[in-house]
């Protein structure tokens, strides 16, 4: 089974070739429909991939091609299946085909309705190639592309000029890391001879990665933090954080499927393909553990405050994602991984949930909305259950994988890590229920918006229900139910059988962050649904912390000042330069150029006799200066 | 073999090759009638052919080869001209001229 | 009792079946060309083509034979396989134009069976160990092709272009025979097996005739294969003659000389290589900078190619350089760089001359406005130019950028990366000139309305086959590759 996987990445590439064919005037119900049934069956055979590996878990499950050699060095490309390859493929295949089928409703007489289709199939295709990447330089290759159908999708209504702007924001900010990263790739070469993830983990096992004075644990802490760069920027983390709520601008689905499930997530993964490597530096993984628990708390407190709905849970992203890099930084490989699943199910279902009311308002402002649960119960249903599961309230999904990682973050000790993820879990608690309340509940605010107010068809509600039953049972995965199946699964991927940090059962720590759960929403009922005290009165008396919140923490006009304004100043040297002196130079060189090339033209005068002159004088120029050469005439 | 009942000096053989061939060369060079280029040409390819038999009989490993080889090249070289001529030909029908430098269309 | 496929791996079979296979068409071509002297008479280039298949397929079954050699004279070995593969691939794509071409315009049909012996003589060159064998197919080869290049007898510009043709040619064999004759007379022998033995002794012996040997024969060869500044008939013969015979002398004549200097040096320079190959060297790069920059201000499309077939020559006899250098052990890369790089070239050039052709009957100019609006009259035939022109520049993706790759590598790997550096700096020269075909190529045709640029079925074939040839070289060189790689160059 498992030498069937390129086909999983190959059907959408399929489905993208064929619109490509089809054109830009194919008919809506042909391009949704070949989608959906392609990915679907994509779906089906990653889960039997999935059962395959879990099956055998010492099979051979690498397939390699050669592609290239250059000198000694042999390039290959192919695909490998490890248990976390094989679950990121049921995640990515399952949250995309229910995407597929969600847009057919959200994009319905979009004037660019294939072109939409053709992008997210290429996408899909880009991310699972990814997935089952070989080698860390077919990964860096599907790395950019994803980045590149995300900037497509992104400014997907390009006529707009915030998502044209975002569009480029979100390719530049993310450039950055990806440079760093592929710095730390090269220099893994360099360090290996071989981009291949075994044999530089065995390099990192046996100790013998060195390049000129770097010694071995320098290489590994520096490449390792130079990929984490990378993962930086695609998972949204701080400092390159800021690109993610502006890509919002780019139509829901889009959110829902790039900007939560699966590209963003690819930097977790990306950490977790190479945790031996992280693991080996303690640098490193401190690093990691840090940025994520400062992305979480940051995003959470930004997102008490945010009007925008979608802002609202793009920030809830970017903190889920700095949870699972905490985690995988102090450790807890299996459960960065579970939360990095659960994550994608109900934070697919709170964006297409949002889509779906978005959809229903045509506003994305959290204060003109209120009321719609009479006018749309089943997306208010399942917008609860995704809310549930993000709160972290048992047993949702988003209690097992949140509180596996509190409780791996203290056991590890790190108790000032524990504090800040308990924090940032208070936080969530109560944005995403402000967001609930605010939208569905209450009086409408404003009410022509509520009048035409109505739920999708069918195509949009059956996405929802699906991902709301995964968003509520998805954390039995990895549960006492199932004798914590999901972690022993992934766990099969390493020689010694486990990795990093098993948390024991302690039901005190679970029921303490389930607490702080209900709190948060508690206040937030006590504040939104059920007024007891106004939200306007407390806001005013926070001001300051209000302020800083709902401007995020300042981020972009801190980097406007910084980078824009430094990179004005650079950017008026390089315009001189290569206005004054490489122009100048460039010119010269192509006059030199073509006058060379005029001057010899000419020598073809026609006259074969000049010709074979010309040829006779060669040859005793030639023979002459050999036979000097060489000496001893004759 | 043994040696040349007359012996005639390897160097002036060969020199007379190397005489021949610059002869034609110059000839090929300098000449405004084709034939006398196609001629020309002939000469040099001559010159080859008096220093592969110098060396089937005079050289260091003389051998029956080198006398092979000229037979072939003379048959060769008769091949080429034969094809020279009818070239000229078709020139001369053309163009009404055998003179070198008339074939200037193509230039530059 | 020795059945058909017996017979089949006879030395006779083995090392002349493909040499057999096509002159026995071409007489039989010949023949039929004298009887049937009426109406369409392109059947006989189909009949041509069969022969060039069998001949091929011959060639593939006894790709991997052992080296075998028939009177010590004709063999089958890795050279001659690779090379027979090549000739005979360029020789489809070759008689494949010239079946269209026939169909449009007046040519006599003897062309049809001037190129299959034209096709012998260049697989006697691929396959020749003596030097006798070598020239004379080397001159089958070359009097073929001064006839077909002048074969519209009617027209000056064909003409002129035979006899410039013929006339550098002729002096490029006397040039080459008399280096041979020297390299005869210092050892005694015309064979290349029993050279190869006797390069060193040559060299500390006689070093100046060794070498003058040395020189004459590469040079020699260099009118062939037009290097510089023994290129100069290259333009006039190429404009002159019927574009199917230009893309004939650009890749299967090339190719075939490639295959014979090759073989001759390597043979009988192996031993003393350090002293001689750098002047391939000097060669190459005159031939790369020259051929690069004269093309820069051309505008007839014909002549542009010409010079860039120039330039591609220069690149080619890069690897030439490093024979001396490289231990023979590390000789096999080399090799297949070489011939990867004919490979690539011969579809790329093929295709790309394809196009100039039909751009060329249909407006009746061979200047390179002739591109301007081609995108709007026909989409693909503009993909397909685009994809020839940006691998003859050296793009990724295409088999020019792989073949230019490779022999950069060998370039760093044996040390000599100043021609690596002038490889890259001439090929970036060249993007100007390619690039300047492409802005026509997209740029709309002024006129209001547009034309489809017509083609056969025939054509677009040709195109297809091209572009396949050198996307699929281009993006999975390892087809090509992992045939060569199992090979013995080196035997013996």
């Amino acid at each position: 089974m498992v030498q069937y996987a390129w086909l999983v990445p190959f059907l959408p590439l399929v489905a993208y070739v064929f619109l490509l064919v089809l054109g830009r005037k194919a008919a809506e119900g042909l391009v949704a429909g070949v989608s959906v049934i392609l990915t679907a069956v994509s779906f089906v055979l990653s889960l039997f991939i999935f059962q395959a590996v879990g099956n055998n878990p010492h099979g051979n499950n690498t397939y390699v091609f050669h592609w290239l050699t250059v000198g000694n060095r042999v390039f290959d490309v192919g695909f490998q299946v490890t248990h976390l390859n094989a679950l990121m493929l049921v995640v990515v295949t399952l949250v995309s085909t229910l995407v597929f089928l969600f847009s057919k409703g959200y994009m319905h007489k979009d004037d660019r309705f294939p072109v939409f289709y053709q992008y997210l199939n290429l996408f899909v295709f880009s991310m699972l190639a990814l997935v089952i990447s070989l080698n860390l330089l077919q990964l860096y290759i599907f790395w950019e592309m994803v980045g590149l159908c995300s900037y497509l999708l992104v400014g997907f209504w390009y006529f707009k000029p915030e998502a044209a702007l975002a569009a480029k924001k979100s390719f530049i900010v993310t450039r950055i890391g990806d440079t760093g990263m592929f710095a730390g790739i090269v220099l893994l070469f360099l360090a290996t001879g071989s981009f291949d993830y075994s044999t530089i983990f065995s390099a990192v096992a046996h100790g013998t990665l060195h390049i000129g004075w770097l010694s071995n644990n320098g290489v590994i802490t520096l490449t390792a933090l130079l990929i984490f760069a990378g993962a930086v920027g695609k998972s949204a983390q701080f400092p390159l954080h800021v690109w993610l709520p502006d890509a919002m601008e780019g139509p829901t689905p889009v959110s829902a499927l790039i900007h939560a499930a699966t590209m963003v997530a690819a930097g977790v993964y990306l950490v977790a393909r190479t945790f031996p490597l992280f693991q080996a530096s303690t640098g490193a993984t401190t690093t990691v553990a840090w940025i994520g628990a400062i992305t979480a708390l940051m995003a959470s407190l930004i997102a008490l405050t945010q009007r925008d709905i979608k802002r609202v849970i793009a920030y809830s992203t970017m903190s889920q994602l700095g949870y699972m890099m905490m985690a995988l930084g102090v450790g807890a490989y299996a459960y960065g991984i579970f939360h990095l699943m659960t994550h994608a199910f109900f934070k697919a279902l709170l964006f297409l949930a949002a889509g779906s009311v978005i959809h229903a308002v045509d506003t994305q402002d959290l204060f003109e909305m209120g009321g719609l649960r009479k006018k749309m119960p089943v997306t208010t249903y399942t917008f609860l259950a995704g809310a549930l599961a993000l709160a972290g309230i048992v047993p949702f999904a988003g209690f097992w994988s949140k509180d596996d990682i509190l409780s791996a973050t203290l056991q590890s000790g790190h108790p000032v890590l524990y504090w800040f993820g308990l924090i940032a879990a208070f936080c969530t608690a109560f944005y995403i229920f402000r967001v609930f309340f605010l939208t569905f509940t209450g009086k409408p605010r404003v009410e022509e918006k509520y009048e035409h107010a109505h739920e999708g068809s069918w195509v949009m509600k059956l996405p929802l229900v699906v991902l709301a039953v995964f968003a509520t049972i998805a954390g039995f995965f990895n549960s006492p139910v199932n004798h914590y199946g999901l972690e022993r699964y992934l766990f099969a991927d390493f020689a010694s059988g486990t990795a990093g940090v098993v948390v024991k059962e302690n039901v005190g720590l679970m029921a303490f962050s389930v607490a702080v759960g209900l709190l948060g929403i508690l206040l937030a009922a006590l504040m939104y649904w059920r007024p007891a005290f106004g939200g306007e009165k407390l806001s005013k008396a926070l001001s300051i912390p209000y302020i800083i919140s709902f401007r995020k923490f300042f981020f972009d006009e801190i980097y406007t000042f910084v980078i824009v304004g430094g990179g004005k100043v650079i950017a008026a040297i390089v315009d001189f330069v290569d206005r004054y002196i490489i122009d100048g130079i460039v010119s010269l060189l192509s006059w030199i150029g073509s006058v060379f090339g005029t001057m010899l033209k000419y020598t073809q005068d026609g006259q074969v006799q000049t010709y074979s002159a010309i040829a006779a004088f060669g040859v005793l120029i030639f023979i002459a200066i050999a036979v000097f050469t060489v000496g001893g005439v004759l | 073999m043994g040696a040349a009942p007359f012996p005639v000096p390897t160097g002036s053989l060969l020199a007379l090759g190397a005489l021949l061939f610059c002869i034609g060369l110059f000839g090929a060079l300098t000449k405004r009638n084709l034939i006398i280029v196609l001629v020309s040409i002939e000469l040099m390819l001559n010159a080859a052919n008096i220093n592969l038999v110098t060396f089937s009989r005079l050289g260091v490993a003389p051998s029956l080869s080198g006398q092979v080889f000229s037979l072939f090249t003379m048959t060769v070289a008769a091949a080429e001209i034969a094809v020279g001529l009818a070239l000229l030909l078709a020139l001369f029908r053309l163009r009404k001229t055998s003179e070198v430098k008339d074939l200037n269309i193509h230039k530059w | 009792m020795t059945t058909p496929l017996d017979m089949l791996h006879q030395p006779y079979w083995m090392t002349m079946g493909p040499m057999i296979v096509v002159a026995a068409t071409g007489f039989v071509v010949m023949i039929l060309e004298f009887i049937f002297r009426k109406g369409d008479r392109r059947w006989l280039t189909v009949l041509s083509m069969l022969g060039v298949v069998a001949a091929l397929v011959v060639a593939i079954i006894h790709f991997n034979a052992k080296p075998t050699f028939a009177l010590n004279t004709i063999g089958v070995d890795p050279f001659a396989s690779v090379f027979s593969v090549l000739i005979l691939i360029s020789a489809l794509l070759v008689l494949l134009f010239t079946l269209d071409f026939s169909a449009k315009s007046d040519v006599p049909a003897e062309h049809t069976y001037l190129i299959l012996f034209a096709v012998v003589g260049a697989l006697t060159m691929a396959s020749s160990i003596d030097l006798v064998t070598l020239y004379v197919g080397l001159e089958l080869l070359s009097v073929a092709s001064y006839v077909l290049v002048a074969v519209r007898t009617h027209s000056i510009r064909s003409v002129e272009g035979g006899i410039k043709y013929m006339l550098m040619g002729a002096l490029g064999s006397a040039v080459l025979l008399y280096g041979m004759s020297f390299i005869y007379g210092i050892s005694g022998t015309t064979n290349l097996m029993n050279l190869s033995g006797a390069g060193l002794q040559m060299f500390s012996t006689y070093p100046a005739i060794t070498v003058i040997g040395f020189l004459m024969m590469l040079i020699g060869m260099g009118f062939k294969l037009s290097l510089v500044p023994f290129h100069m008939w290259t333009p006039d013969a190429y404009a002159g003659a019927p574009t199917p015979i230009t893309s004939f002398l650009a890749t299967l004549s090339k190719a075939a000389s490639f295959g014979m200097l090759l073989r001759m040096l390597v043979f009988i320079f192996n031993a003393p290589g350090a002293h001689l190959f750098y002047w391939a060297g000097i060669i190459a790069a005159i031939t790369m900078i020259v051929g690069n920059f004269i093309a820069l201000p051309q505008r007839n499309m014909k002549r542009l190619l010409a010079f860039s077939s120039v330039a591609q020559a220069g690149y080619i006899l890069v690897p030439f350089a490093m024979f001396g250098i490289a231990q023979s052990a590390d000789w096999a890369g080399l090799f297949d760089s070489i011939s990867f790089y004919l490979f690539a070239y011969t579809f790329m050039t093929v295709g790309a001359f394809a196009i100039v052709y039909l751009l060329e009957r249909d407006k009746g100019s061979l200047d390179s406005d002739a591109l301007i609006g081609l995108y709007q009259r026909s989409p693909w035939l503009a993909v397909a130019l685009t994809i020839f022109v940006l691998s003859l520049a050296g793009m990724p993706l295409t088999a020019g950028f792989l073949g230019k790759f490779y022999i950069f590598v060998d370039t760093m790997h044996f040390s000599t990366i100043w021609l690596g550096v002038i490889l890259f700096a001439t090929s970036v020269v060249s993007f100007y000139y390619y690039i300047g075909w492409l802005r026509k190529v997209y740029q709309k045709e002024p006129v209001a309305e547009v034309t489809a640029l017509s083609a056969s079925p025939i054509m677009h074939t040709l195109v297809a086959v091209c572009v396949i040839g050198t996307l699929a070289l281009g993006i999975v060189p390892a087809l090509l590759l992992h045939p060569l790689a199992g090979l013995p160059w080196i035997y013996g």
